[in-house]
């Protein structure tokens, strides 16, 4: 008699258990883009385009530039959850993967080979800011195709607290280059 | 069921082999015991050295080791005025500079030894707040502030380390200012200097590092400061992710004791395993005997289990009086100091049940083999 009671509650929980597995979300939905880091996605003039190593001595805080370059030239170039990139300098920054034999780094996007002064030259730090001055608690890695070593094109404003040696920009727009 | 004392007797029957099981119990029980003692030992001292709210400033590369991460001196004073968030006592930061290097010392009448040093500023006693000073002060220039567990490493008496006694480093002699407890942590086992002593002793114009103690276990503002920064080439890591990275390391250590333990233990088993064998082959008969007078031979199996554990429980219980009194407390040295072994509940039980898995592992295949012949075939064994 009890098992008889048992069995259809136990049936009925069974069922009730797949019915909410099946009704969840998937797991893997992108999150979505904050429309912020969103509208900065534009076409961005090439005209007067600047190179990193002589901008980090040529512009002051508050200058704007358009620069172009490579994500590339640390071991990280992306900080999770915060919209913030290293952008690295073509000319100046080799990436392991442009290398004879790019098998011998496991990091191809760092620049491990090249001298450390070359790399701290060749590298700006690009940030997100939200209207109080603050980095966008969202990370830029994979949102509208800002990848490791993806060609960049970016207009932005020398930060404030940037100098000769640490270069830090605000972006005001940017481009991802084929 | 058989009478209880009937184990017992058997038990004395033959006092070489109550001693061979009874010590070979005791061995392997105090291995366990040591095993877990160093096990936990070392274990709790890693993971109590570091402090959720703390983070430290590596070179990007030696994220691994504070000894062999440099970085610019100023990265202290540059994170000192950028990073929010960090702790403030009397309008200073608790921001510390330091440089940790494994040097030689000489205490008087002991052997030059190599031991951590750790070269500070004041601010360090802002960052490590489970500091106390038991004696005496803060290192000055010319001065060195052991920790209390640093007479192990320095290889003197406990009572020689104290405030005034000199201990020699590059060719000088530094006068020990104070001893200090930072309990259960490695800083225990270090001796901390004065960070421009230090610097100039190892010609190094650089740091090895720099630890922040922030207002909350966020350090978001930290890793945005390491990538702004990258002409510093900073790595950012928790001090308690850097410990535990050291636990890890240190892991195969760790795994070796217990392997030793459990080869030692195997070769106790297989060794008793034989005892066992040639003592209950002798008693075929005898066992068959009982079987005759109406007892089972689950009751028999029952009586020698009874036997054989007895012996090993009191293998284990002397192991355990034994672990207590000699090995609770041991200071033990490695290379990132020392710590001591710890005897704790969890250990004592894993002694005991060694005890119990022995007696029973290592009873039943020669009690099975004595029982599981037919009546007839046993009885006649005697003969």
């Amino acid at each position: 008699m009890k098992t008889k009671t048992i069995l259809p509650v136990l049936a009925a929980l069974l069922l009730a258990a797949c019915g909410k597995e099946a009704s969840a979300p998937p797991s893997s939905a992108a999150p979505e883009i904050d429309p912020r880091i969103d509208a900065l996605f534009m076409e961005i003039s090439a005209e007067k385009l600047a190179k990193i190593p002589e901008a980090r001595h040529s512009h002051s805080v508050k200058d704007e530039l358009v620069l172009e370059g490579r994500i590339m030239g640390a071991m990280d170039l992306f900080v999770d959850g915060h919209a913030m990139f290293v952008l690295g300098d073509m000319e100046t920054v080799t990436p392991c993967i442009d290398m004879p034999d790019p098998s011998h780094c496991d990091t191809p996007w760092d620049a491990c080979c090249d001298p450390k002064e070359l790399r701290i030259q060749g590298t700006a730090t690009v940030q997100v800011l939200d209207e109080q001055g603050q980095v966008i608690p969202q990370g830029l890695e994979g949102v509208n195709g800002l990848e490791k070593l993806s060609k960049v094109r970016v207009k932005a404003q020398v930060a404030a607290g940037s100098d000769g040696e640490a270069f830090i920009l605000n972006a005001l727009a940017l481009q991802v280059l084929p | 069921m058989l009478p209880f004392r009937y184990a017992i007797r058997n038990l004395f029957r033959d006092p070489m082999r109550l001693l061979q099981t009874l010590l070979g119990s005791l061995l392997v029980t105090l291995l366990v015991m040591g095993a877990g003692a160093f096990n936990q030992g070392m274990t709790r001292m890693l993971s109590a050295s570091g402090d959720p709210l703390n983070v430290i400033l590596l070179g990007a590369g030696s994220e691994e080791s504070l000894q062999r991460s440099e970085i610019p001196d100023k990265a202290a004073g540059i994170a000192a005025s950028t990073i929010p968030g960090i702790q403030e006592r009397a309008g200073r930061s608790a921001v510390s500079p330091e440089l940790h290097f494994m040097g030689y010392l000489q205490a008087p009448d002991a052997e030059r030894v190599q031991i951590l040093l750790r070269g500070v500023k004041a601010e360090a006693l802002m960052v490590y707040p489970e500091l106390s000073l038991l004696e005496g002060r803060f290192p000055r220039a010319g001065e060195l502030m052991p920790g209390r567990m640093a007479w192990k490493s320095l290889g003197i008496p406990q009572e020689d380390l104290k405030p005034g006694m000199l201990l020699e480093f590059e060719g000088q002699s530094f006068r020990v200012s104070g001893i200090f407890a930072a309990p259960g942590t490695v800083m225990e086992s270090e001796i901390w200097a004065d960070l421009n002593d230090l610097r100039t002793l190892t010609q190094r114009d650089s740091l090895s590092g720099v630890t922040l103690r922030m207002q909350s276990p966020d350090h978001r503002e930290v890793k945005l400061f390491s990538t702004r920064r990258r002409n510093l080439e900073l790595s950012v890591v928790p001090e308690q992710e850097y410990y535990a990275g050291l636990a890890h390391f240190y892991a195969p250590i760790r795994g070796m004791t217990w392997v030793t333990a459990l080869l030692i233990g195997v070769g106790a088993l297989a060794g008793g395993l034989n005892t066992l064998y040639a003592a209950f082959a002798s008693r075929i008969a005898e066992l068959a005997t009982l079987q005759t007078l109406g007892y089972s031979r689950a009751a028999i199996l029952l009586s020698l289990i009874q036997e054989a554990l007895m012996a090993c429980l009191l293998g284990s219980l002397l192991a355990l009086t034994l672990a207590l009194q000699f090995l609770d407390g041991l200071t033990v040295s490695f290379s990132m100091g020392s710590f001591q072994l710890d005897m704790s509940p969890g250990v004592v039980l894993a002694g005991l049940l060694t005890g119990l898995f022995l007696g029973v592992l290592g009873t039943l295949p020669p009690a099975l083999r004595c029982l599981v012949p037919p009546l007839p075939a046993a009885l006649r064994s005697a003969g």
